[in-house]
């Protein structure tokens, strides 16, 4: 959470560009990531990402800061914007085609990173799991959320945020354990 | 195992936008005027920290009219069941009954020596009678004037 945020807020509420760029350099990363990972594909990310900050910027005064967390809230915006550009899409693009396109696209990151195969290979296996479950995965290990803030954010309880973390890391675990026996 | 994998996850955060495409995102955004919903969400939120306030003022009060009920109760408590007030313990209650009893003391200490003194005085006069002969008519006149006598001591006690 940044500092003084919810005066960020509120003058972003009231037309502030200043504080609201402060509140997207903060929050952009980490929605971008988010996205990144579920659809695979950077330009898609892109696409995704900006419309996600641009419905924010538009309807921040709907934002009730007193109810759950910025971030949840941009989370749940992205979620569904995910949603919708799924629904439009399915039909054009098959998900080998996403992999591949993920695989060249990120290509450049990737190289920085020492162990970038096992990278890709714990990536695939988050890709494989349900839509909550990557959701769990990736604000809570990835982005360090909160059971309280991610439950805001998909709409669940805690307890059940903790029951489907559970399972995703099971679900990892079967996935990569199996990778590993294949590659043997 | 669990830590291990946890760790690999972990590794996923060093994926990051392009400064470049962050850049232009924002300048685009920024450059998209907020929509009137935007604005009706603005009067609602005013709206909202009004309402707060208010609850914030009547919370005040609340606490207020609490606060008087106490010492208004504690002052009658005080001046009604406080036992620093029970005639029992009041200090010049105490003092003006002692003072009623002394007086009602004097007063019968005053009779006892009234009634001793009649006695005496009494007592004398019989004396005086007893010794004196009833003989002729003169002595009975004496009678009569120590009889006199007798009423005037006794009167002159009784002033």
């Amino acid at each position: 959470m940044l500092e003084n945020e919810q005066n960020l807020i509120e003058k972003a509420i009231d037309g502030d560009k200043e504080a609201f760029g402060l509140l997207y350099s903060h929050y952009q990363p980490q929605i971008y990531r988010f996205i990144y990972i579920k659809v695979s594909e950077r330009a898609e990310a892109e696409d995704i990402c900006h419309q996600v900050f641009l419905k924010a910027w538009q309807n921040i005064g709907r934002f009730n800061y007193q109810k759950l967390p910025l971030s949840s809230w941009l989370y749940k915006i992205a979620r569904n914007q995910i949603i919708d550009t799924y629904r439009s899409k399915r039909e054009d693009i098959s998900l080998i085609d996403v992999e591949d396109i993920a695989t060249t696209d990120h290509l450049e990151i990737e190289e920085k990173i020492d162990a970038k195969d096992e990278i890709e290979k714990v990536k695939k296996a988050i890709e494989k799991l349900k839509p909550e479950q990557q959701d769990v995965i990736i604000m809570r290990y990835i982005e360090e959320m909160s059971p309280k803030e991610i439950a805001f954010a998909i709409g669940k309880s805690p307890t059940a945020v903790r029951i489907i973390q559970h399972r995703a890391i099971k679900s990892l675990r079967e996935t990569l354990g199996e990778e590993k026996i294949n590659i043997k | 195992m669990e830590e291990n994998l946890i760790k690999k996850i972990k590794k996923l955060k060093e994926i990051e936008p392009n400064k470049d495409y962050s850049q232009k995102s924002l300048s685009y955004i920024l450059n998209t005027s907020q929509s009137n919903a935007n604005k009706l969400a603005e009067a609602s939120t005013l709206w909202r920290k009004t309402i707060t306030n208010l609850k914030v003022s009547s919370n005040i009060v609340i606490a207020t009219i609490f606060v008087l009920i106490i010492c208004v109760s504690a002052f009658y408590i005080n001046s009604t069941i406080s036992p620093l007030i029970l005639p029992g313990l009041d200090s010049s209650a105490i003092s003006a009954e002692a003072q009623q009893i002394n007086q009602s003391i004097n007063i019968n200490l005053n009779e006892i020596n009234y009634y001793k003194l009649s006695q005496e005085v009494t007592k004398n006069a019989l004396e005086k009678i007893s010794t004196t002969t009833p003989s002729d008519p003169s002595t009975t006149t004496e009678n009569l004037s120590n009889e006199e006598q007798i009423n005037q001591l006794l009167e002159e006690l009784t002033k």
